[in-house]
């Protein structure tokens, strides 16, 4: 790998060494908190594949039935936007935090 | 829980694997139609889009200069450029026609096909747009891995039809969000393929 790409890793390794050192000393959080932080993104990261596989079949199928039932022509190539992922993790977020309300 | 932990992690590998190996590159390389380059009764240049402002998109520019290159190289003598109105009244067909005629294409050599929405009513379109030329052999230009499906529709459609990718997919490219790219344009095609397969376009 070329130097100059490393710049973009190393710029996330030293924010997240940055994030921990602000956790554990400035705001005295616990270290076994972290690993239940993880699994809990892996929960939102599994939300928001579900949210954008259904995303894709709810378009989709609005898509085709437009094209069947009114006769409206509207590309499939609209759901390949980027703006999809990101506002199914959005949605993922939004859910698991309403989760975690519920579940207090 | 576990089940949304598990469907995370692979999430999350999945991501890895487009990002940070050379899978997508492979996968490129498998699906990719090769180039058929031979002497044609047409070359078809296939829609990709034109902005709201007219300009063209840049694979729709890519695969113009593509034909008009085959053209040049006397491949055919017929040039097909295809492509819809957009929403604001701009056809790409007549952008395309008039860059080809700015590029030395004699205007008696551009055919324009402006109605087709989806590459099977293009193969459709351009079927009755070439009839009255009794031209048989085409050379379709599109991208490399949209060509399997291209060249089969075309095909389908009555055409002798050889692929002559544009430069729109490189499969050498090597940066994570180049490779992120390659992934989203192969599982879109293999979408794709899938329903033409499923509908019986080819």
């Amino acid at each position: 790998m070329d130097a100059d790409r490393l710049v973009v890793y190393a710029a996330i390794a030293a924010t997240s060494g940055a994030a921990l050192v602000v956790g554990a000393r400035a705001r005295g959080l616990p270290w076994a908190a972290l690993r239940r932080a993880g699994v809990r993104g892996l929960e939102v990261i599994g939300l928001a594949a579900l949210f954008f596989a259904a995303n894709i079949v709810a378009g989709t199928a609005f898509i085709i039935g437009m094209r069947l039932v009114a006769g409206v022509f509207i590309s499939v190539y609209t759901m390949d936007d980027l703006v999809l992922p990101v506002l199914s993790a959005a949605q993922a977020l939004v859910f698991h935090l309403w989760q975690g309300r519920a579940d207090r | 829980m576990y089940a949304l932990q598990a469907l995370g992690a692979l999430t999350l590998l999945a991501l890895a694997v487009a990002a940070f190996t050379p899978a997508p590159n492979a996968a490129v390389r498998r699906l990719a139609a090769p180039p058929a380059l031979e002497q044609a009764d047409a070359i078809v240049v296939l829609g990709s889009g034109v902005r709201a402002g007219g300009d063209l998109t840049d694979s729709s520019l890519r695969r113009l200069l593509h034909g008009v290159s085959l053209y040049h190289r006397g491949l055919a003598p017929v040039l097909v450029v295809s492509g819809p109105v957009n929403r604001v009244g701009v056809v790409e067909a007549r952008v395309r026609a008039a860059l080809a005629g700015a590029l030395g294409v004699p205007a008696g050599a551009i055919v324009t096909v402006e109605r087709a929405l989806t590459t099977q009513e293009e193969a459709r379109e351009v079927a009755a747009a070439l009839r009255s030329r009794a031209a048989r052999r085409v050379l379709v230009v599109s991208n490399s891995l949209h060509l399997v499906r291209g060249v089969g529709v075309f095909e389908h459609a009555g055409f002798v039809a050889l692929a002559a990718p544009a430069a729109e997919i490189s499969d050498t490219d090597d940066t994570p969000e180049q490779r992120l790219e390659l992934t989203r344009y192969v599982l879109r095609e293999l979408l794709a393929r899938l329903y033409y397969r499923a509908a019986g376009y080819y």
